[in-house]
């Protein structure tokens, strides 16, 4: 039992600790912050699906959300009302435009698509040496996005998917945190997940130990648009409304920010930099209202909370490129082996010229 | 076949703008291993120079309505300075740093100055009318030729030329290449690597400047993230041609255009709107078929 | 006399690793020093913060008496003190004449770098033959060689090698010792080189000093040290002659 406990105390922990935030604003009873807090936990599943790729692989996706996209639309043609189906996006098939699917069926489907499309695209890229890979799945998120603009009969095009059901609140939005925080926790303490990581730090190597590495990626690839699928699926039962924009460099930009800020390396990182990104931001926020001074009013430009977290990132990257969480797991008894060590590193030792990645990865890995 | 012809230079004159913007990329990226998300604002940054700062809507040329030579000159030191600032107080502490986490601090430039100049200049385009004279066609017997694509590709070749050379024949040119194979070897000997390496950021600058001129021309509209396209393309460009030596970017930019330019000729008319998805998905194959690009770098020594 | 090279008491660390703790040593001009000791030990980080890559902690290193901590690695350069470090390091991607001249634009003179070049080509003929190919190409003996004469191109006074027989075969490590014996002769340069172990060094140092677990355990002349015995002790922590040193054949 008490093995047990140890190797699992991090999720365990971190469930924990989100818990007990919901609980408080819960009893708390303030509507605006529920609704801050809906977004977080979303965002808590988007990010944890970000690092199951991207902290494990050590490859940097910019277009995880475009799977978000893809998630989201997908329940918006589920559960969005037929009328309106029916009207604006005369392309769906029957099936879609005439009915109004439960939850259930609407989520599994913000899941199963972008991982199918993860799976192909997956094929496709992730044989790419690390830079290219990340430029393609740059390019993804451009994909997705042109197409989902342009495609009105089926999206609605650049004006909004409306009349979604809003049944997500914030203990929807953590039960679906907290199950995403136990499958990346899973994955990373598999043997995939240490196979993946081998990778990660020295590919070569991880070859000669007969680890097939874009195997690894693969899964962790799909795995993780599964699980931003699903934060994407939350989102538009939050939202209500839904538009091809909002998933595309800005959301990119912060889903990304707070992964580095928590600590690219861990899950904890993950869950933690959602939660000081999101603090910071709103703190930023209120800024912009204007903060009473006693009898003057202090107001910070607009977008300058946008600012904020991008000298945020680029200060972390330059003083604690770990971030918060130094790459290492959550832990109150005795050591867990499940965290994965660093993976953004500034180099310090003796030897010179230290990134193996520095000489000649134009080749295939 | 003269309309093939046509879009031949269609193509090229497309393509000429994304190489010369993949050229700065490519120079950062082959020297330093960075791939720099920022090289989009600071072409960005290069336009909002040409006006008079404010947040109006409409804007008025300030050092935009200098002489020609003026203009160059002063756009570029101001580019070249906002490159150096951004390697001062973000790539040069990083220097050490893995590839990943340059990739994530360029984005985070790029993120604030966009959001700078969005907060400084508000978010409205603003229309600008510089240098449009040069925005004409020239026929040539029954063809179309768009003079100012034909001045980038002019400009382009040359700056791909000169670069080279200097990469290969001059001593700063040399320095570089041993500082971003190894900085710290290159510093043993004397090397001031540091300044060597911000001599590549005020190049990369130039270059910047040099799209910025050439773009506002023929867009004639000022935005926060005008320059986002541009770099992604060149992104893309520099990959297809081969990560890692300029001639693969530049290459990489002339063929992304004819990728896109022949979409938009030869795609039915409902699926043009796609043509960049479309261009983005030939982009990927080609990846597959030569991952390391087009024209891959010479062999270089992978460390087992 | 001062000497030419004086390190004081040096610490280092890398984050929790202590690397250095206390080490001493002096080089005087025209000598040849050799540092051994086993792996981790802390001779690579002994000259890598001399030449000014790494940052100490504490202690002081003084070239002709006045202090050089806190120095970068091009400003150490440019006082005549050059490092070939550990694995070479040559520039792969540049040609092997590419890897000369780096070291030779420190001094600002063309042609006396040009004349530099010749004169070393001649100590190393197989560089000569390679002039134009990559360097990434040549062999670990070759690179070697291009190591050394590389830093060789900026004059230094003093001579920092890292474990120059690193992974080399016995002909050219005898080779490579060669010209350093050359060059400490003919171009007057004061030499400190590291070694994991070797009969050879005895013979080539004048000056021994054994670096264990980051503090220096013994310093003598080479000539009294030759039995090995005392290296021993100081080499492995305990020598009761059972154990057989460990030399390069």
């Amino acid at each position: 039992m008490r093995a047990f406990m140890i190797r699992y105390q991090t999720p365990v922990l971190l469930i924990f600790i989100l818990a007990v935030i919901v609980a408080i604003s819960d009893i708390g009873g303030l509507d605006s912050l529920q609704v801050a807090l809906t977004e977080m936990l979303i965002r808590v599943l988007v990010v944890v699906g970000l690092y199951v790729f991207i902290g494990n692989s050590g490859v940097i996706s910019f277009g995880q959300t475009g799977f978000m996209c893809i998630g989201a639309y997908a329940v918006g043609w589920a559960t969005a009302e037929p009328g309106f189906k029916q009207v604006m996006l005369q392309g769906l098939p029957d099936i879609l435009a005439q009915n109004q699917w439960p939850f259930p069926v609407a989520m599994a489907g913000a899941i199963v698509l972008p991982a199918i499309v993860a799976f192909l695209f997956g094929l496709a890229i992730l044989r790419l040496n690390g830079i290219a890979a990340s430029i393609a799945t740059f390019a993804f998120l451009i994909i997705v996005n042109s197409v989902y603009s342009n495609w009105d009969s089926v999206t609605a095009g650049v004006s909004s998917l409306v009349g979604i059901p809003t049944v997500v609140g914030p203990w929807v939005a953590f039960g679906f945190a907290a199950a995403g925080i136990i499958v990346a926790y899973l994955f990373q303490v598999s043997r995939y997940g240490l196979m993946l990581r081998a990778t990660r730090e020295d590919d070569v190597a991880a070859k000669a130990c007969g680890i097939h590495s874009v195997r690894m990626r693969l899964v962790a690839f799909v795995l993780s648009a599964a699980l931003v699928g699903a934060g994407g699926g939350l989102y538009a039962q939050f939202l209500g409304i839904l538009t091809v924009d909002t998933f595309y460099l800005s959301l990119s930009f912060i889903t990304i920010a707070m992964l580095v800020v928590g600590g690219m390396g861990s899950l904890t990182g993950a869950v933690s930099g959602v939660i000081l990104v999101t603090v910071i931001v709103q703190l930023l926020r209120y800024g912009e209202h204007g903060v009473m001074f006693g009898s003057t009013q202090l107001k910070m430009p607009e977008s300058s909370s946008e600012l904020g977290l991008g000298v945020l990132l680029a200060l972390i990257l330059v003083f604690r490129p770990n971030g918060l969480s130094g790459g290492k797991e959550l832990t109150l008894l005795g050591s867990s082996k499940g965290g994965p060590r660093e993976t953004v590193s500034a180099a310090a030792g003796p030897t010179l010229q230290s990134d193996s990645n520095a000489v000649a990865s134009e080749t295939t890995s | 076949m003269i309309q093939f012809v046509q879009n031949l230079i269609d193509a090229l004159a497309l393509g000429s703008i994304y190489a010369l913007t993949a050229l700065g990329i490519g120079l950062l990226f082959g020297i330093l291993r960075l791939i720099n998300f920022a090289h989009g604002d600071m072409i960005t940054i290069g336009a909002y120079a040409l006006i008079v700062p404010s947040a109006d809507v409409t804007a008025r040329l300030l050092i935009g309505s200098w002489t020609p030579a003026a203009v160059i000159i002063a756009i570029s030191m101001i580019v070249v300075v906002a490159a150096l600032i951004t390697d001062a107080a973000v790539f040069r502490p990083l220097r050490t740093a893995s590839s990943p986490t340059l990739m994530i601090s360029s984005f985070a430039v790029s993120y604030i100055i966009q959001n700078g100049i969005l907060i400084f200049y508000g978010a409205r385009p603003k229309a600008v009318d510089f240098w449009s004279g040069a925005n004409v066609q020239v026929y040539i017997g029954e063809l179309r030729v768009p003079l100012l694509q034909l001045i980038t590709l002019v400009v382009t070749l040359v700056l791909m030329v000169v670069l080279t050379l200097f990469l290969r024949r001059t001593p700063y040119g040399v320095q570089m290449r041993a500082a971003a194979e190894d900085f710290r070897m290159a510093q043993y000997l004397g090397v001031r690597a540091n300044v060597v390496i911000g001599l590549a950021f005020a190049i990369s600058g130039i270059l910047a400047a040099a799209v910025s001129m050439l773009y506002i021309t023929q867009s004639g509209s000022l935005t926060h993230q005008m320059g986002v396209p541009l770099a992604l393309f060149a992104f893309v460009a520099v990959v297809v041609g081969g990560m890692g030596n300029l001639t693969g970017a530049v290459v990489g930019g002339f063929t992304l255009g004819l990728i896109v330019t022949m979409l938009q000729a030869y795609l039915p008319s409902d699926l043009r709107a796609f043509r960049d998805a479309f261009a983005f998905v030939v982009v990927i194959l080609v990846l597959l078929i030569r991952p390391a690009g087009l024209l891959p770098a010479r062999t270089t020594i992978e460390r087992v | 006399m001062t000497a030419l090279l004086d390190v004081e008491n040096l610490s280092v660390r890398y984050g929790d690793l202590v690397a250095l703790r206390g080490a001493s040593l002096t080089v005087s001009e025209g000598e040849v020093v050799c540092i051994i000791g086993p792996n981790g030990a802390g001779k690579s980080t002994t000259l890598a913060t001399i030449a000014g890559g790494v940052t100490p902690v504490s202690g002081d290193i003084r070239l002709d008496g006045r202090t050089i901590l806190g120095q970068r690695p091009e400003q150490i350069a440019r006082l005549r003190l050059s490092l070939v470090p550990e694995g070479r390091h040559i520039f792969g991607t540049l040609t092997v004449a590419e890897n000369l001249q780096i070291g030779g634009y420190m001094l600002g003179d063309r042609a006396a770098a040009r004349s530099d070049m010749e004169r070393l080509l001649d100590h190393f003929p197989r560089l000569r033959e390679r002039l134009r190919y990559p360097a990434g190409r040549l062999s670990g003996g070759e690179q070697q060689m291009l190591a050394v004469a590389r830093a060789v191109m900026t004059r230094p006074r003093l001579l920092l090698v890292d474990e120059p027989s690193l992974g080399l075969g016995p002909k050219i490590i005898d080779q490579i010792y060669e010209i350093l014996l050359e060059l400490r002769q003919r171009e007057k340069m004061t030499l400190l080189i590291n070694e994991q172990s070797s009969a050879r060094i005895l013979k080539f140092a004048d000056r021994i000093y054994v670096l264990r677990s980051g503090t220096v355990q013994l310093e003598g002349r080479a000539a009294d040290l030759r039995d090995g015995e005392a290296i021993r002790h100081a080499y492995f922590g305990f020598g009761d002659g059972e154990r057989p040193v460990v030399t390069a054949a």
